[in-house]
């Protein structure tokens, strides 16, 4: 029984973590239409300003925080000016492969700034831990659980209570009508570039404690993610979110239970399966291709 | 989407399409262009005369990779520009390629391995696209991304097949019909050969009609399918036969340095040879068949003259990635197109 909570536990952390990420590539499906393959560098991103201000410049740690998830959704802008702006009008797959420049590109810059060698951010609470049904359970895992539950509620609520999500809402309906009525859909994506980009540095924060942050960490996560958008649909941030945590308790479970030396692939697995059986995914999109 | 005066699908590339107009001067009727033979011919004369200038084994090892990357380069102008499908599984099928001719080639002689190789990726890549059929484009590419992880995966898990750590070795070198390839100067010639014939088979392809229903079902999917073209045996074909190519490219990895290992396909390595073949088909230009080719080339060579990059190899890939698809989206081989629709512009406005 304890095994078994800690397992869920950390499914559950690890989902959240995944369905930040995923998270951001629905929002950013839903105002323009393109999957950014640059979401999980943009996390890898957050977790190395994070150490960068915190440890290097061993500034406070709200503050680093915060100015971490500003600099993150700066980076989410230039993205969209480099990588999406100038190809807007051109079709799909030269968006897809600027977008995946684009993560090769971060990655790099990564590594050369920090080298390859895997760093850790300390984690707010230590390495404490909190006992239920004698199961350890890191009080990290737990705050991760907690910022996701309340960042997804803040974003739920900014599409469907605010004017920006009734816009995002507007455009990902109909691009054309939307714009006839006053919306100003550059700007528009312009924010949601950001905005899903700070999403992913705040990933990027959470997870650094607990997976030590090394340039691939982002792009590996991000696998997984395309597995829960897959299964949850690409428009459906709910979906998402729910497949999301899916994906990482099975995975967990495949692991403690199963064969653990196959962790890494289950996701890849379940992406693969949920493709071949259904391919728009368990919910089929209600935006098509837009440009 | 480009239609030409005569009602026929325009032969663009998937990713032109800047401005309409300048696409459709771009297009020449490549397929019915004799041209093609004449460059084909010109190409194997050079590549014939290649020894001549190089000497030292250095100077092979460059001359075999270049072969090499030409001939996956090719297998994803298949994949990409033909069928349309983007995939990110290159490294993959390179992989699968490899071990596959390694393990028949030690029993049973290069010739057979090579074969196998070929059969086998051709039968994998085909069974990626049939069971991903009926995916959408984002949805292939994101699966394929997923499958390469997987093939990965497994080879680092099934020891006995791949050697492990230590590599597969021992792979007999090439060898034909009894007369063995020993030197490096044959093994040149052989995949130099290899290439060519790569090539002369992907011409005779873009000849043939089917290249015509491939691009029309690639660039109209629906009204094809309306049309009464069977466009998903089409595309599996076209996807199997890209793979083909790639796996035939990791026999002859395995026939010319006698072994093979994980080193070179494993996760880091799998993004850069994926994204090296990625640059080199995007640089050299997807609207024809010596695109990918003149982009292995150059992607080969140069790095070896300017050796201090060696830190920044992949920053400058993804910046080389970025600047091709903003500045020069038809890649080097539409600069003469370039320049001959940028000069009539200027004539027409000297005649006005």
């Amino acid at each position: 029984m304890a095994r078994f909570i800690s397992i869920l536990f950390s499914g559950i952390a690890d989902g959240a973590i995944t369905g930040l990420v995923a998270l951001g590539i629905v929002l950013l499906f839903k105002t323009t239409g393109v999957v950014n393959f640059a979401q999980g560098d943009l996390l890898s991103l957050g977790a190395y300003f994070g150490i960068w201000l915190l440890v290097d410049l061993n500034l406070p740690s709200g503050l680093s925080y915060v100015m971490a998830i500003i600099l993150s959704f700066g980076v989410g802008v230039v993205v969209e000016r480099v990588g999406y702006a100038p190809l807007r009008k051109r079709p799909l797959l030269a968006i897809v492969i600027s977008t995946f420049a684009l993560s090769l590109l971060i990655e790099a810059v990564i590594g050369l700034i920090f080298t390859n060698t895997p760093r850790t951010l300390p984690s707010p609470f230590g390495s404490g831990v909190w006992h239920v049904f004698g199961a350890a359970i890191p009080y990290q895992d737990v705050l991760i659980i907690i910022v996701t539950v309340v960042v997804f509620l803040l974003i739920q609520g900014m599409l469907q209570r605010t004017t920006l999500g009734r816009q995002v809402r507007a455009v990902s309906s109909d691009r054309e009508a939307a714009l006839l009525q006053g919306i100003r859909a550059g700007r528009l994506t312009m924010i949601m570039f950001g905005l899903s980009a700070a999403v992913a540095g705040l990933g990027g924060l959470l997870v650094a404690p607990i997976l030590s942050a090394s340039p691939t960490l982002g792009f590996t996560l991000m696998l997984g993610s395309f597995a829960a958008v897959v299964l949850g649909g690409f428009d459906r941030v709910g979906g998402a979110m729910g497949a999301a945590i899916v994906v990482g308790v099975a995975q967990q479970l495949l692991a403690g239970y199963v064969a653990p030396n196959l962790n890494e692939a289950y996701p890849f697995m379940i992406l693969l399966v949920a493709l071949i059986f259904r391919p728009e995914g368990l919910v089929k999109a209600t935006v098509g291709v837009r440009y | 989407m480009s239609v030409t005066e005569s009602g026929q699908p325009a032969a663009t590339s998937p990713l032109a399409g800047a401005s309409e107009k300048l696409a459709a001067r771009l297009i020449r009727p490549a397929i019915y262009s004799r041209h093609q033979w004449r460059t084909w011919i010109a190409v194997t004369v050079v590549a014939a005369l290649v020894p001549l200038v190089v000497t030292s084994g250095y100077g092979y090892n460059i001359a075999i990779n270049s072969g090499l990357f030409a001939i996956l380069s090719l297998g994803f102008y298949f994949q990409f520009a033909l069928a349309g499908q983007f995939s990110f599984a290159t490294p993959a099928y390179y992989a699968i390629g490899a071990y596959t001719s390694a393990w028949v080639s030690i029993n049973h002689g290069f010739l057979l391995g090579f074969i196998a190789a070929v059969i086998v990726t051709a039968a994998v890549g085909g069974l990626t696209k049939l069971l991903l059929a009926r995916s959408p484009l984002i949805h292939f590419a994101i699966a394929t991304l997923a499958f390469g992880s997987l093939v990965v995966i497994v080879l680092e898990n099934w020891t006995s097949f791949t050697g492990g750590d230590q590599g597969k070795y021992g792979i007999p070198t090439a060898s034909l019909f009894g007369y063995p390839l020993d030197t490096q100067t044959k093994q040149y010639y052989l995949i130099a050969g290899v290439t060519l014939i790569c090539t002369a088979l992907l011409l005779l392809f873009e000849r043939s009609p089917a290249q015509r229903d491939l691009v029309f079902v690639r660039d109209m999917g629906l009204v094809a399918r309306t049309s009464g073209l069977r466009a998903n045996y089409l595309q599996v074909v076209a996807f199997a036969a890209g793979a083909a190519y790639m796996g035939a490219a990791g026999s002859l990895l395995g026939a010319t340095t006698g072994f093979v290992d994980l080193n070179s396909f494993s996760s880091a390595a799998s993004v850069s040879v994926g994204l090296l073949v990625l640059l080199m088909v995007l640089l050299g230009g997807i609207g024809m068949v010596w695109g990918p080719i003149i982009g292995a080339v150059v992607l080969t060579v140069l790095p070896q003259v300017l050796s201090s990059w060696q830190s920044y190899e992949q920053l400058v890939y993804a910046l080389a990635i970025l600047a091709v698809i903003l500045v020069l989206p038809g890649g080097l081989t539409s600069l003469p197109a370039e320049f001959r629709a940028r000069r009539d512009k200027l004539r027409q406005r000297g005649a006005r």
